[in-house]
């Protein structure tokens, strides 16, 4: 589109509105309302897509940084959003199982387990844990799913201890569901005590005696 | 009229940079317009449908509306006159798209759609601008008189005359510049 400076309209621009101006009828001048119900429509709609963007964007945005919902948010629903997870399983259920069709068979051999006992009110109400053998390394598998965040300036630890509960041995802080891989130099047969505490972050890595939850492997 | 113009130039830029109530805003200003044209090419139903349309699509190219081409009213009746002329062409392709009778008497063609959505247009402009301007394009325009003539029969400077109606064009010329940058989807 040419601009012509208002103050000097072109020729064309001037004949095109005197004929505009000249052709006006009655009926260009006549008015109806909408329907009541447009507009609702309308934002309706603007609003749906701008949650569909912000979800694009959380997408887009890569699996490894945390999306961050405000609870205003998420009691919208966002089916772009939800499209978008549902892409990524599929990716991955696909990638499984072409893994699975290439990969040797796992041998995966349950070797203890223990129900955690909770101690204090504080971290998860109930917790599983597992000894698993999987090709030949041994794990630790911690069902702890409902476990709340640590309080501020603390964490939870996992710990193996013996038997004679006198070696705290760390594997590393914990907050939920885990699965770590036991050091060989840990014999499981004697350090049997599964422990969860709560450690300040105070720069001791020694075991706080603050236990919240333990259990013995069998 | 100036602190008008200024609000139209705020609501403009909350529009352009994406706030939902400016959108509720626009909607209020220029709704009557815009299904006002539409209504007077197609049925009831279809023409809220195309409606919303059209301010779905200003919505969703609002970054494109530069305030400094054009009003936002021109920029919303150009869309629509692309909205409605691709709505009649497309049912006159299919030939199993119902037809009414009333269609069919209007003859509406692409052109005759394009120039009633520019006059309803400029007719909202006009009512738009200060009272003396008006009235002078008005009988510039519609009655034909000369400038002098008017300055005669009314007794306003034959310069307040000249002066009233050159800024009574400009703001009419406004509307059509946007009108004519509006995007077509």
């Amino acid at each position: 589109m040419t601009h012509h400076d208002p103050e000097h309209p072109s020729p064309e621009s001037d004949r095109r509105l005197s004929e505009l101006l000249g052709g006006l009828t009655d009926a260009d001048f006549e008015r109806v309302d909408p329907p009541a119900d447009l507009l609702p429509r309308i934002t309706a709609h603007a609003a749906a897509e701008r949650d569909a963007a912000s979800g694009a964007d959380a997408a887009a945005s890569g699996s490894s940084a945390p999306v961050v919902i405000s609870m205003d948010e998420r009691r919208r629903p966002r089916p772009f959003l939800f499209a978008a997870a549902a892409a990524v399983l599929l990716v991955v259920a696909a990638v499984g199982a072409i893994l699975a069709t290439r990969a040797p068979a796992r041998t995966e051999r349950q070797l203890a387990r223990a129900e955690l006992e909770q101690l204090e009110p504080l971290g998860s109400t109930r917790a599983t844990a597992r000894l698993v053998e999987e090709n030949g390394t041994t794990h630790l598998r911690i069902d702890a799913s409902d476990m709340a965040p640590a309080p501020a300036g603390s964490k939870y630890e996992l710990w193996l201890i013996d038997r004679g509960v006198t070696d705290p041995r760390s594997l590393g802080t914990i907050t939920g569901t885990e699965d770590v891989v036991v050091p060989s130099s840990i014999d499981p047969d004697e350090y049997a005590i599964v422990d969860i505490s709560l450690e300040p972050d105070d720069g001791d890595h020694a075991h706080s005696g603050h236990s919240l939850m333990r259990g013995t492997l069998a | 009229m100036d602190s008008n113009h200024d609000a139209d130039a705020v609501l403009a830029e909350r529009f352009r940079s994406g706030d939902e109530r400016a959108l509720e805003e626009v909607y209020r200003e220029h709704s009557r317009l815009v299904y006002s044209f539409c209504r007077r090419a197609l049925d009831d139903h279809r023409a809220a449908d195309a409606t919303q349309d059209v301010f779905l699509a200003a919505w969703r190219s609002r970054e494109r509306y530069r305030p400094d081409l054009g009003s936002l009213a021109g920029w919303l009746m150009g869309i629509a006159r692309f909205k409605v002329v691709d709505i009649h062409r497309t049912e006159q392709r299919n030939p199993l798209a119902p037809v009414t009778a009333q269609d069919a008497e209007r003859g509406v063609v692409a052109e005759d759609l394009d120039l009633m959505a520019q006059r309803m247009l400029i007719a909202d402009a006009l009512m738009d601008l200060p009272e003396r301007s008006r009235e002078m394009v008005r009988l510039a325009y519609f009655d034909d008189q000369t400038h002098t003539q008017i300055a005669e029969r009314s007794g306003v400077p034959l310069g307040t005359v000249k002066s009233d109606i050159r800024r009574g064009l400009q703001r009419l010329r406004r509307h059509l510049e946007a009108f004519d940058d509006a995007p077509r989807s």
